[in-house]
């Protein structure tokens, strides 16, 4: 007999819950750990705001010399970067992160352009020296940060965890991201609500998800505010400012690592972005700069 | 969802992303094709000298079937109408001539051959992680050659899918049933068969990021009525005709044959491919043949492609081909004077253009295709030929044209 | 002797300068123009009528059926 469970937590610095059918409650707590434990391991290992993960010790031995070893699962991540940056025309850059000493969430002024020209030398997906046993990269104070991948990837890993477990009927969203499992029981989807990004009460697309996928990006999570205008936490590696000309995209696809990057990419290309959104075939919604929806999900 | 039409952009990403662990679980087997694809040619042969002339109209359709399977079925007709060579004689200056059959008034179409030939076939294949097997069948009917057919391959993927190494076997089973005519003498009720295997090992390498090998290795083996029903051998003693039967070839023939196939890939020249083929194949009649192959797909602007493209052909004569005997039929176990037989070279030379048109309507994309071949077939192209065969020269041409959807 | 020779040089070819293809370095290998067969129908067509012309037969694989083709 099939019931329903509920786990909310905390992780990678956000609100997550995973939901599923399962035969017995004990079933559940086991499954539910088995998943908690993964995605800590995820955060653990590839956040850059813990000093003992692999990111920061990575980041540390810029411009030292020294390697750092990687595993198959670092080096399929750094594949999937590395397509991203080549799909994007070189806009999804990993080791973009080293802006944020600039455009940080606690900023109230615009940085000079001088200090952004300085740390532009220190952006380059080229530049990163890597192959399938090690990393380096040669300058210091070069950062790779995987922020527009590693979420994504967290939820789809959860929820192939729960499939090997015998879960059929679930979905997890992490902090906005979100991966189906396997549909209701009776076969329908599970019910998405997409908000406004300027008014998070307000839900301005809702559907039904049985398989797949549900990433968005936008201005709406960590902006700043200067001077009275929103400034998007994303940035153009080739400037090194933030990008401007969509509020919010959201993006249905068949794993959570893929609709994310497109949606991040979207944005990245900001003006062209919507354009791009067309191209690639995929349901979408997005908000344009000026307030304008356009819903492309009952694709 | 569905999600129907994706860009190649989208899915490289998939592709990438697949390589994650923890995702491939749930994800879709290797290589299955996951669009739908409708395939419509039309072909036009023409022989010099108004020899044969062949319409041919063929057509294909392959869908996905669940997540790991492909079906295809594919059909032709053709038809034919022409003239061919039934045997070869010495003219009044002793020289060797071939005997073209004639226009025939009673015929359908008013030419001594009138056929036409249809065939069916169809095929399954089932994808593993880094395997699949296909299994296949067919049919094909002319009114007096009917033909059934099975086919099998497996592929295995090693070396990190670098390379992968295929299995096939093939049996066919026909049925020949000549109609009586000037150039048959068995009657109506004579029926023959043919059966025919082959086998294939082959190793496709990816030998790096801009080109690839394909090394194929065949061997055949081919029992039953392996002659020609309606060609003739001409005796002479001296200059005078000394008797005159029809073509009489050994009942059995084991042929091998290895294919080597290369492409590269120049980015320097807008994605343009480089494809050489070469194949040797020799059997226990004593043909020797060499293939050699090449052909340039250079992108011009907007999905635009032109294909020039040249071969050539040489093969050694049969050991019991002349063009004409001496002496009586009972001194030879076999004879033909079957100008496939002889020792010749071909050389041939084609144009192709296509024009692919992306994210049409419903479907992913359309591609128009078209093209020239001109062919000559002459007894001095011959590897090691002393050119004693020209009195079967002969030439065609084949234009294409056809188009392929994919949604 | 001739197919023994051959043989070696085959093995030859695929032991040595293969070198690493990274997953990721697939993208030219997959363009249309680069697959073996790039035109399904066209290359039936050529080859039935390279067959019913000429004496060479396989290399190919496909095990299609036979013709009475003059």
């Amino acid at each position: 007999m099939l019931q329903v469970f509920d786990f909310p937590f905390q992780a990678m610095g956000s609100p997550c819950s995973v939901q599923f059918y399962a035969d017995s409650a004990a079933r559940a707590e086991d499954v539910f750990r088995s998943v908690q434990t993964r995605i800590e391991a995820l955060e653990q290992r590839y956040s850059r705001y813990r000093d003992d993960s692999l990111l920061s010790e990575i980041n540390r031995r810029a411009g030292t010399g020294v390697k750092t070893g990687l595993d198959a699962e670092t080096f399929a991540l750094l594949q999937y970067a590395d397509q991203c940056y080549l799909e994007s025309q070189q806009l999804f850059d990993v080791t973009s992160g080293v802006l944020r000493r600039l455009w940080g969430p606690r900023q109230t002024q615009l940085p000079a352009k001088q200090d952004v020209a300085a740390l532009l030398p220190l952006i380059g997906w080229q530049k990163v020296q890597w192959s399938e046993d090690a990393i380096y990269l040669p300058q210091t104070g070069m950062e790779l940060d995987f922020g527009g991948i590693v979420k994504e990837y967290a939820a789809d890993v959860a929820a192939g965890i729960c499939h090997q477990h015998g879960i059929r009927h679930g979905i997890i969203e992490l902090g906005g991201d979100i991966s189906v499992i396997g549909p209701l029981p009776d076969g329908q989807g599970w019910p998405v609500a997409i908000r406004d990004p300027r008014q998070p009460d307000k839900v301005v697309a809702q559907f039904r998800l049985a398989a797949g996928a549900v990433a968005s990006s936008g201005d709406y999570e960590r902006f700043l505010l200067i001077d009275g205008v929103r400034y998007s936490h994303l940035l153009n590696p080739k400037t090194g400012w933030p990008v401007a000309g969509l509020r919010a995209v959201s993006i249905v696809a068949q794993h959570c690592v893929v609709a994310g990057s497109v949606a991040t990419i979207a944005m990245l290309k900001a003006k062209n972005g919507l354009a791009w959104l067309h191209g690639s075939g995929l349901p979408f919604l997005c908000c344009q700069s000026n307030g304008r929806l356009i819903d492309r999900l009952q694709h | 969802m569905k999600t129907k039409k994706m860009t190649n952009a989208v899915k490289r990403l998939q592709c990438a992303a697949l390589l994650l662990p923890g995702l491939s679980q749930t994800a879709v087997a290797g290589r299955v094709e996951e669009t739908y694809n409708a395939d419509f040619q039309y072909g036009h042969y023409s022989e010099s000298n108004q020899r044969m002339e062949v319409d041919i109209f063929q057509g294909a359709l392959s869908a996905p079937i669940g997540s790991a399977m492909t079906a295809s079925v594919n059909l032709v007709r053709d038809m034919v109408s022409g003239a061919s060579p039934v045997y070869n004689f010495k003219d009044a200056n002793g020289q060797v001539r071939q005997f073209i059959s004639g226009a025939s008034p009673t015929s359908s179409c008013g030419k001594s051959i009138c056929e036409q030939r249809d065939a069916i076939s169809s095929g399954l294949t089932y994808f593993f992680d880094s395997a699949s097997v296909n299994v296949g069948g067919g049919f094909s009917r002319e009114h007096d050659y009917t033909s059934r057919y099975f086919n099998t391959n497996l592929s295995f993927d090693f070396n990190k899918k670098l390379t992968t190494v295929n299995f096939g076997a093939s049996a066919a089973f026909d049925e020949i049933a000549p109609s009586p005519s000037t150039w048959n003498s068995r009657d109506s009720a004579f029926k023959a068969h043919k059966t025919s295997q082959q086998y294939l090992l082959g190793v496709t390498q990816i030998i790096n990021k801009e080109s690839l090998l394909q090394s194929n290795i065949t061997f055949g083996y081919h029992s039953g009525f392996l002659s020609d029903p309606y060609k003739w051998v001409a005796f002479y003693d001296g200059n005078a005709f000394s008797d005159f039967q029809q073509d009489k070839r050994p009942e059995e023939r084991f042929e091998w044959a290895w294919l080597n196939q290369y492409v590269r890939h120049f980015g320097q020249f807008n994605d343009a491919a480089l494809h050489l083929d070469y194949r040797f194949s020799t059997n226990d009649w004593g043909i020797n043949a060499h293939t050699f192959e090449a052909s340039w797909h250079q992108p011009i602007i907007d999905d635009w492609q032109i294909i020039p493209r040249f071969r050539y052909y040489s093969q050694d004569k049969a050991d019991f081909y002349q063009a004409v005997f001496s002496g009586q039929s009972e001194a030879y176990s076999s004879y033909s004077s079957d100008y496939r037989l002889a020792g010749f070279g071909a050389i041939s030379a084609g144009l192709k253009l296509s024009k692919e048109v992306k994210s049409i309507g419903y479907a992913e994309s359309l591609k128009f295709q078209t093209g020239v071949e001109y062919y000559d077939h002459s007894s001095n192209y011959q590897l090691g030929g002393n050119g004693s065969n020209n009195f079967s020269n002969f030439s065609y041409y084949l234009v294409t044209a056809s188009f392929n959807l994919k949604f | 002797m001739k197919t023994s020779i051959a043989a070696i040089i085959l093995l030859a070819v695929l032991s040595t300068g293969c070198s690493e293809v990274l997953p990721r370095q697939r993208g030219n290998l997959a363009l249309p123009q680069m697959g073996l067969t790039t035109d399904g129908l066209e290359f039936e067509l050529r080859q039935h009528a390279f067959f019913s012309k000429e004496s060479a037969a396989g290399g190919y694989g496909g095990g299609g059926g036979g013709c009475g083709c003059n």
